[in-house]
Order: C-alpha cells, then structure tokens, then sequence
C-alpha cells in the first residue's frame, strides 16, 4: 500500500518533475557566466552593431608617384652659449633622392644647401678680429651621399659618396675610425650629418648569418674642423701635404652564433686627426704646432649579446703606429678597448653605459699618456605621447685630462611635417683635452625642421 | 521503478547539461584556437602595404570620427611563420612615410618558446647602420606602441592561446554576421605580462575572424575596442582590410587600412634577415616581385 502510495504520488508527480528537472536543467545549461552575461546586457546590447567609424578624410593618396623617390627638408639651427656667443646660426635645405633604377642597381643622392649667417662660427671665422665679430654670411653646399648599389646574387657593391660606421660601442671610437667627423655640423640634434661622407668602394657578401665586408677608400679624409683654408685654426687643411692623404682598405668578417654577433676587423687607415707636434709653425696668429698625419693599421674585434632586458657590447683594437707624444713624433702600438651594456627598463626606458680606455706598449718617452683616465659616456632615452616627444640625457668624457660634457636632449615631432630639438649642454674641459667632441661651452641648441 | 526512472531522467538531465555547459568551454577554446590558427596561416609568407592612421577621435552625428588631423605611417611588412605550430615568425617593416621615418627598417625574430628571447634590428638611416635593439623581457614587460599608433605589441600578437581561459557567452548575428562572442580571460602566468584582465572577441562563425574585439583593464573596466571591416577573401584566407582600434580611455583611435596584400607567396628566407636593412638594390628586387603578386 505505502508503495502503490509512493508509485501513485510519483505517477502523479512524474509530469511536475520532468518539467522541474527540465527547468531546473536548463538553468544549470545555461552557464552561470549569463548571470554577469545579463549585467554586460545591461550595460551594452553585445550583439548590437555599434561605434559606426568613419575613416578620417584625409589620408593621403595611395597612387604611386614621382615624389615618392624625394624627401626634402628644411632647417633652421641655432646655438648660443652661456656667455651669449652665437655658435650655430644657419639655415639649410636638403633633398634626398633614392630610387631602384632596375632590378638589381639602387641610387641615392643626399645633397644640402646650408646658408651660414653672419653670427655663425663658420661665417665668424672668414671675418677679422680672430673670429670674435660678426661675419659675411655665406652658403655651401655639401654631398651627403651620392652611390649606386648593384646587388647580384650573394653579393653587393657599393660606389660612391658614402659613410662606412664600424663597431658597437655607441659613443666610442675604438674601431669607428673609417669615416671622419665633420666638426662644423651641430652634433646634438642632427646626427646624419655629422660624419664626413667619402668617395668609397665598400663590397659585401652574405652568407646565411655570416656577412664579408671589404672597402676601398682612394684619398683618405681628415675630420673636418672648418670651412676656411686661412691661417686661422689650428688643423686646416692647408697644412697638410696632399700626398700624404694615401688610400685606404679593409675588411670586415661578421658572423652570428646563438645570442651573439660577432665582428672580425682589418684596415689600413689614415688617422682622422692629425697629430700635433713639434716644430711649431709660426703664424701671426700665434705660434702653432705642426698637424702631422700618418698611416696605421687597424685590427679589431667587435660584439654584442643580448639576454633579455640586457645588450652587452663590446670593441676591442689593436692599432699601429700612432703618434702620441708631440715633442718628437714617438710612435708606438696601442691597444684600445670600449665595453658598454644596453638595459631596457620595463616601462621602456633605454639605459646604456659605455667605457673606453687606451693602453700605449711604447711609452718611454710619454708624458704620462697611460695615465690618461678611461673615456666614459652615459646615456638615457625614453619617448613620451606616442612616441612624438623623445627625451635624452647623455654624458660623456673623461677625468683625466678632465673633459666632461652632459647633454639634455628633447625631440618633439608636431605633427608629419614639424619637428622641433633642443639640447642643452653643460661643459667642464681643462686645457691639454683631447676630445674634439667637447667643445668646452656650455650650450642651448635649437634646431627647427620641416620635412615633406 | 518509476522514481528510479525519473531519478535517472534527471540525473541524465543535469549530466547533459553538465556536459552542454563544458562542450561550450570546450567550442570556445576550439573556436579561439582555430581562429588563432587562421591568422597565422594568413600572416605566413606574405606582403602587405599598409597605411596606420591615428587620431584624436569624438562623436559627431552619432559617429565616431578623428576630432583632428590624423597622423598617417605608410608601412611595407613581409612576414613568414616559421616553427613546429608555425608559431615562430620573422619580419621586416619598411616604414615609407611619413618623411621623418621614410627608410627606417626594422627587422623582428618573434618565438613563441617563453626561453627564447624576442630579437630585433633597426637600420638608423641617419648612421647608415644597423643597430641591434634590447628586446625588453617578457614579463611586467610595458607593451610597446606600434609606430606610436594605439596597436600595441599585445594587441598585435598571436599563438599565445594556451595562456588563456575560454568561455562561449553568446552567439547572435552582429553586424551582418553569425557570431560567437567568447570571454577570454588571461592565466596566472599571462597576467604577469599583459595589462588586460579579459578580453570579449566576436568571432565570425563562417570566417572565424575576430570581428570586434573589447578588452578591459586590470579593475575591469573597459579600455579598448577593436573592430575589423571590409573582410575580403583572398587566396582562401579571409583577411580584415580595414581594423579600427579605440583607446577609450585616451580617446585616441587608430586604424590600419590594408591597401595591398599577397599571401602565400615565395618569400626567401635571405630576405628576413639583416642584409635586407642594408642591401637596399637586394630589397627593391624582392619587394618588386612581391607587390606584383599583391592585391
């Protein structure tokens, strides 16, 4: 009886179960997640078409056309020191051409007209009263580049106007010594125009991750340190006998491992910087020591590591040769060396340090040159609102002799036409420096450019 | 007998459901994984020719528009997916405009392996030299900004499905199209280097392409929006020629308009590699045949 009860309430039950269950089950199929899916509805209908984008007007033409192969530029430098004198004051235009000719040859022409106003240094110097008053402004033009790159096979040569940068050690020059500076460029907000292009063959061939590079320099070039072939200045030109201004050549072998490349470096180079050595020259500006240049060879090794945040770099040469006591032209090997380490903060500030120091084997005669303290720079970059806004602290020099320059750089690009740089830099550098890239002023550059 | 049976039916009932509710966690992963796996096979050995455009953007009639002149990168990119998964790739970017970043070259070694580092290369045009770049790490790792556009390495990346948690929350039709929307929310080892706490991505059910994509920040609120349009076949992979992403928080919009693509083309390996930054005859003569396989 209590079963027939039970198989009865049951019987009558079943239809009220299955429909609970089945309730019940949906409910549990439908992902508890709906709970919050009802909340997401509520605040916005998921499957709705919404934010109906328009693209905006003016993107530019896609179609190719003849303006493609050109970017022109327009600049206005300026530099001031803290005592007021005007360094830099000078406008320029400069046109870049590159095109693929045909298939397998690629041209570039980089030229620039520069206008040097009256209170430039340049235009100072071509004045009277040992470049201390203003003077009759001038222009010039100048080849930053002008080659054709043919590329067959594994291989590529490039001839012409060109710059040719080694090693990895930014800031350094321990094996960076193919192409010269060219001192009259603002070094602080343009950096593409302060290396000396020189008439070069340079030839490369690529392997897999081994590359083989050779090149050939006809005449040599010297850091150029002015415009004017006076008496004024003390390495102008004029003073060094052409003939000694002999080709150059070397090779470079470069391969990659895991996590390291590594760099294998030969030339035959002429010093980008004469010497200063007895007996003096005299000239009415004073007495002055004779500018000799010599040849020297070259052997290095280069290369960098990464490991995560972490760049690790570093140049090491062997050059012959070098003239480093001025009172008799003692010659003698030195080797040099530059390590630098690259951090990559993870709020994306660039962090790098660098180190260079210079050992002489002969130094007998020397006056204390390994004594000489290591040559140290120190950089820090990070860019700010999209990337427009790039800021820069760099400092460089050496303790002994003191020379010690630091550099607050700003990069704004206003929109992609304007550009406009600042730097400001502080200078502490005693007589008997050798660092031509520490002028010694303290100074606020600006530098303002329109490219199209 | 009876309540034996209706104690099955219900117990099968709840199973089912039971079985219903990890079939659906199960599809979403699916569907995610497969979608993932489109794109990347979209992304092997192709070119593209794009333009990046960004701007400020506001309401005007009820649209949304760039309240601004929009700043405008014109971008070369060849890819190739290498690996087991093919979840490795190499690239180069060849920036053409704007004429401050014309000729800037980058070339990137991404792999999936969390061990291997990312490795990258920039050509400094005003050197005339190739610098190699500090990858950054992977973890607590800010993400970079693509080219200062509001994409970021994040948004951008892909094969990182298995650092994630599915849940299908709906399906629907959205905007023309049979959608999935599933909530993807980032493991305890992704959340280390990502800024999102979920992501909502309406996958198209025909195309499996993401459609819109919604992510929110780490209080759960939400910070970008990321729609795909104009969605053409080519070569039997379905490819976005226009996607928009929103920065609702900056109010900052940027959109990456395909103009020419060719995928599953013959890209030489040599080509992806650091003599493209420099051999620039070499470069022209790849990217030549390149475009001329580009729609």
């Amino acid at each position: 009886m209590h079963g027939d009860s039970m198989d009865s309430l049951f019987s009558k039950l079943d239809l009220t179960n299955r429909l609970a269950v089945a309730v019940f089950s949906a409910l549990i199929a439908i992902s508890p997640a709906s709970f919050a899916e009802d909340d997401l509805l509520a605040e916005d209908d998921l499957l709705l078409g919404d934010d109906d984008f328009s693209a905006p007007e003016d993107m530019g033409s896609t179609e190719a056309s003849w303006r493609d192969f050109f970017v022109t530029s327009l600049v206005h430098d300026q530099t001031r020191t803290s005592d007021g004198e005007t360094n830099y004051f000078r406008h320029s235009i400069r046109i870049e051409y590159e095109q693929a000719i045909n298939k397998n040859i690629f041209a570039r022409v980089d030229v620039k007209g520069v206008s040097y106003q009256s209170l430039d240094k340049q235009a100072k110097q071509r004045g009277t009263n040992m470049g201390l008053t203003e003077g009759d402004p001038y222009q010039r033009g100048k080849v930053q580049q002008a080659w054709l790159q043919y590329s067959q096979g594994a291989c590529t040569t490039k001839a012409g106007h060109q710059t040719l940068i080694w090693g990895e050690v930014d800031g350094t020059f321990t094996v960076d010594d193919v192409t010269p500076f060219d001192f009259t460029e603002q070094l602080l907000t343009d950096y593409s125009s302060i290396r000396l292009p020189q008439t070069m063959l340079v030839s490369e061939c690529f392997f897999g991750n081994q590359q083989v590079q050779g090149f050939y320099i006809p005449k040599a070039s010297l850091h150029q340190t002015s415009h004017n072939d006076d008496e004024f200045g003390l390495m102008t030109l004029s003073m060094i006998d052409d003939e000694d201004l002999d080709a150059e050549f070397g090779a470079r072998y470069k391969f990659a491992i895991k996590k390291t490349e590594v760099a294998f470096m030969y030339a035959d180079l002429v010093t980008n910087f004469p010497a200063q050595v007895l007996p003096l020259i005299p000239l009415p500006s004073g007495d002055v020591l004779t500018p000799v240049i010599y040849d020297y060879q070259l052997y290095g090794v280069s290369l960098n590591y990464t490991s995560g945040q972490w760049l690790f770099k570093t140049d090491i040469a062997y050059k012959t040769d070098q003239i480093i006591d001025q009172t008799n032209s003692e010659v003698s090997d030195i080797i040099m060396g530059a390590a630098g380490v690259e951090f990559l903060s993870n709020s994306n500030h660039n962090i790098s340090f660098g180190i260079q120091g210079a050992y002489a084997f002969d130094h007998e005669f020397l006056p204390d040159q390994n004594d000489d303290t290591p040559l140290f720079t120190l950089n820090w970059t990070k860019t700010y609102l999209n990337d427009d806004l790039s800021l820069s602290l760099l400092s460089n020099g050496q303790e002994r002799p003191r020379s010690i320059s630091t550099t607050a750089q700003a990069k704004y690009q206003v929109d992609d036409y304007w550009s406009i740089s600042s730097a400001f830099t502080f200078s502490d550098v005693e007589p008997g420096s050798r660092n031509p890239l520490i002028s010694g002023d303290n100074e606020a550059s600006v530098q303002i450019k329109f490219q199209f | 007998m009876k309540i034996t049976t209706s104690f099955l039916t219900a117990t099968s009932l709840v199973v089912m459901a039971m079985f219903s509710l990890s079939a659906n966690a199960m599809d979403a992963r699916a569907v995610m994984e497969k979608a993932d796996k489109l794109q990347r096979e979209s992304n092997d050995s192709s070119f593209s020719k794009s333009r990046l455009s960004t701007c400020k953007y506001g309401k005007k009639e009820k649209k949304t528009v760039c309240t601004g002149k929009a700043r405008v990168k014109v971008l070369e990119t060849v890819q190739k997916q290498f690996g087991d998964n093919k979840k490795d790739s190499k690239s180069i970017s060849i920036v053409l405009e704007p004429a401050s970043e014309k000729g800037i070259g980058m070339l990137t070694y991404s792999y999936d392996d969390d061990n291997k580092d990312t490795e990258s290369w920039l050509y400094l045009s005003a050197l005339g030299k190739v610098k190699r770049m500090v990858s950054g790490g992977k973890e607590n790792k800010e993400p970079t900004a693509f080219f200062g556009s509001e994409f970021t390495t994040e948004d951008m990346e892909s094969g990182k499905t298995d650092e994630y948690t599915y849940k299908m929350i709906k399906e629907g039709p959205y905007a023309g199209s049979e959608v999935w929307i599933i909530e993807a929310i980032p493991t305890e080892k992704r959340l280390k280097k990502t800024r999102y706490s979920k992501t909502l991505t309406w996958v198209d059910k025909e195309k499996f392409v993401a459609l819109k994509v919604q992510t929110y920040d780490k209080r759960g609120k939400l910070w970008k929006k990321m729609y795909s349009k104009n969605i053409q076949k080519l070569n039997n992979h379905w490819i976005p020629r226009e996607t928009t992403i929103m920065n609702t928080k900056s109010s900052r919009l940027s959109t990456i308009y395909t103009d020419d693509i060719a995928t599953d083309v013959p890209v030489n390996d040599e080509f992806l590699t650091q003599r493209t930054l420099t051999d620039f005859a070499f470069r022209e003569k790849n990217l030549e045949k390149l475009r001329a396989n580009s729609k």
